[in-house]
């Protein structure tokens, strides 16, 4: 058996389907990105929608992984695809049972300290991030010399490297251009989930916040490692134990199921009042009348751009294409 | 401690959202409600919690601001501010104004009875609001 294989089906199939089968029960309100019924979700038919996406769900997750066993490697892209398709799928089934309203908002005319209420010190963890690839990329420079003129970028099964890469700045700093993109991003995101907060924060939002900055912990101190990786002359094999590094997804996707089932047992004190017209497909939000950069996504985890907002529409196209220059720096 | 005054507007009204703001914040003006002293949410703070835009916000404080309720100064709160009394209008301009109120007054009436509540309920509204003014 070729455990890269199982170990490829596992973290780009199976954890997949098994965290967005989670998403319907996600949001109260909302089932498919649709506004239903309180309870709508535990009714016949409700459940019966859920019940079939998920048959779906595991059906096109069974489909790709056998095509990714037989070496199709577009197999994941595939399956990201049938995933977003099967959403709407469920969405045009969920219609019939819509409700409208949901477009009243309040605000309380306080000032004072629930303005600065919000922050929290793990906004800061993206910063934290950025300052610890920052002494990594300075302790890579100032041992430069100590770099050999050709060292391993990756690794087999058994850990042996089978592939290597000659010293330059674009392989030696390449990987610092991804992580420093995916800190900033993820620092927009926090600073955005933050600033958008309004003047309570509702447990929701605090919980994707400390989410980000697991995250952004997690990403960085990664990094750190594999940007060192040049530095270890004598190493044929990666830093620690092997099969460490084939759990490194779980150990992602671990607190992020957890959040999923914490999430569904939230009662929904940040109930975003839209319009639903300003939601594309159910899960692009783009209104130009709303001064709000980040707000909870309809469907699942986690929080959707406003890409009617200027800041929105300038800092992400920025980040992908700092992180496309990497990408393509790397491979030059 | 008295809980904070709340504003409700509704993103699908027909009525634009910095109109719903003004409305209501003036209403909290005149009940006394809002007071002159008060602060008012900053721009972009009242503008995130509504979900509207901040020249929303900002021309609805502009707009009361005009009218002598508010006082705003930039990198400062907003604040509400006495108002004073207001000089009794010309009598030509008085009649003018009444009857643009008063032919306001039957249209939101005869919206109200149009749209199904009963006229008991439109009378005793209208006699809370008297006792209100008075």
């Amino acid at each position: 058996m070729d455990w890269a294989q199982v170990w490829a089906i596992a973290v780009a199939m199976i954890l997949p389907a098994a965290f967005v089968q989670m998403f319907p029960l996600w949001q109260r309100q909302f089932l498919f990105t649709v506004r239903v019924p309180e309870g709508f979700a535990a009714s016949a038919d409700g459940r019966r929608i859920v019940r079939r996406f998920r048959a779906r769900l595991w059906a096109v997750a069974a489909v790709c992984s056998a095509a990714l066993w037989f070496g199709a490697i577009w197999a994941p892209l595939v399956n990201a695809l049938a995933i977003l398709l099967l959403i709407q799928w469920a969405r045009m089934e969920t219609r019939s049972f819509a409700v409208a309203g949901g477009t009243l908002r309040q605000a309380a005319l306080t000032v004072g300290e629930e303005d600065s209420a919000c922050f929290a010190w793990w906004t800061l963890a993206p910063v934290l991030g950025l300052l610890l690839l920052a002494l990594t990329a300075a302790y890579l420079l100032g041992n430069r010399e100590a770099i050999p003129a050709r060292f391993p970028t990756h690794w087999g099964v058994t850990g042996e490297p089978d592939r290597w890469s000659a010293k330059s700045v674009s392989s030696v700093f390449g990987l610092f251009g991804i992580g420093v993109a995916v800190q900033a991003m993820l620092g927009f995101i926090s600073y955005a989930m933050a600033a958008d907060a309004g003047a309570v924060m509702s447990p929701r939002r605090r919980m994707n916040l400390q989410t980000v900055a697991f995250v952004s912990l997690a990403v960085s101190a990664l990094h750190v490692v594999l940007d060192l990786i040049p530095l270890r002359q004598t190493a044929q094999a990666l830093p620690g134990p092997m099969w460490v590094w084939f759990l490194l997804p779980a150990l992602f996707m671990a607190p992020a199921l957890w959040l999923g089932v914490r999430a569904q047992r939230l009662e929904d004190s940040e109930a975003e009042p839209t319009r639903d017209d300003a939601w594309i497909g159910g899960i692009w939000y783009s209104n130009r009348d709303d001064a709000r950069m980040m707000l909870p996504n309809r469907m699942g985890p986690g929080h959707a751009y406003n890409f009617g907002h200027p800041g929105v529409r300038v800092a992400v196209p920025a980040v992908l294409a700092l992180l496309f220059v990497s990408i393509f720096g790397l491979k030059l | 401690m008295q809980p904070a005054p709340v504003i409700l507007i509704d993103l699908a009204a027909a009525t634009p959202a910095y109109r719903q703001i003004v409305d209501q914040i003036r209403h909290l003006l005149v009940t006394g409600a809002l007071r002159a002293g008060a602060a008012l949410p900053s721009v972009r703070r009242l503008a995130v919690d509504l979900g509207v835009h901040h020249n929303t916000v900002a021309k609805a404080y502009r707009t009361l601001a005009e009218e002598g309720w508010l006082r705003s100064a930039q990198g400062k709160a907003v604040q509400v501010v006495e108002r004073g009394v207001l000089p009794a209008p010309a009598p030509a301009e008085m009649e003018a104004l009444a009857s643009g109120f008063e032919r306001r007054l039957r249209h939101l009436a005869a919206e109200m009875r149009a749209q199904g509540l009963p006229g008991e309920w439109i009378a005793r509204q209208l006699r809370v609001l008297a006792g209100e003014v008075e």
